[in-house]
C-alpha cells in the first residue's frame, strides 16, 4: 500500500525552492509565507460544496 | 527515502482542510514551502463556494498558491497515464489523471483522500500520503 499517514522526516532541500517565472527565491518564500498564513486563517471558516465523483466525471466511467 | 520535491494538495483534502480538520501534512506542506496546487483543483475550490464571500475569500487565499504548470507534455503524459492504466483495467478519468500526474511530474508526494489513487499508485511511481 502506497499510502502513507506523515510525509518523509527530511528537510526540504533550501536550495530548491518553488518559484514562479521571473520570481527570485526570496519574493518565492514571502509569497508562501502568505499562502500558509491566508490557509491557516481560513481553515475551519469555509465549507465547500463539492462532489467530487460528479466534478471529476467519474460516473461516466 | 529521499527529500520530497513538493507535495501536491488534492481537492479532497482542502476540503477538510477548509471545513476546520486539523492536518498535520498540510501544515507541513506549506510551513515548508511545498505545496502544490493542480489548475485543477483551483477551479474545483472556486466552484464549491457556496457564498460569494467563501468566493472572495478562496480567490484571495489562492492568489499566492504554487500552481502546477501544465506545458504540453503534461497532457500527453495525462494521456499515456490513461492509456496504460486501461491496459491494466484501472480506467481513471482525465481530472483524476491529471492531478496524478501533477505529482508523478514533479517527483511529489500527493496528498489525497481519495481511493482512487491508491489505486493508480499500484500501478505506478506515485507516491501518496494523507
Amino acid at each position: 500500500m502506497a499510502t502513507r499517514t506523515d510525509l518523509p522526516a527530511e528537510p526540504p532541500d533550501s536550495k530548491t525552492v518553488l518559484t514562479r517565472e521571473g520570481e527570485t527565491p526570496e519574493e518565492a518564500r514571502a509569497r508562501h509565507r502568505r499562502f500558509y498564513e491566508k490557509a491557516m486563517a481560513l481553515r475551519g471558516k469555509i465549507k465547500l460544496d463539492i462532489d467530487l465523483d460528479e466534478l471529476r466525471g467519474r460516473h461516466r466511467n | 527515502m529521499s527529500c520530497v520535491a513538493g507535495i501536491v494538495i488534492d481537492t479532497s483534502v482542502w476540503i477538510d482542510f477548509l471545513a476546520g480538520v486539523k492536518i498535520r501534512s498540510v501544515e507541513d506542506a506549506l510551513a515548508n514551502d511545498l505545496a502544490i496546487v493542480p489548475p485543477l483543483v483551483i477551479a474545483e475550490l472556486v466552484t464549491g463556494a457556496e457564498t460569494m464571500a467563501a468566493r472572495q475569500a478562496i480567490g484571495e487565499f489562492l492568489q499566492d498558491a504554487e500552481v502546477f504548470a501544465t506545458p504540453l507534455e503534461h497532457w500527453i503524459y495525462v494521456g499515456d497515464l490513461r492509456r496504460s492504466l486501461a491496459r491494466k483495467g484501472i480506467n481513471v478519468t482525465v481530472p483524476d489523471a491529471h492531478v496524478a500526474q501533477c505529482a508523478l511530474d514533479r517527483n511529489a508526494v500527493l496528498l489525497t483522500r481519495d481511493s482512487i489513487f491508491a489505486d493508480i499508485a499500484k500501478y505506478t511511481p506515485l507516491r501518496l500520503a494523507r
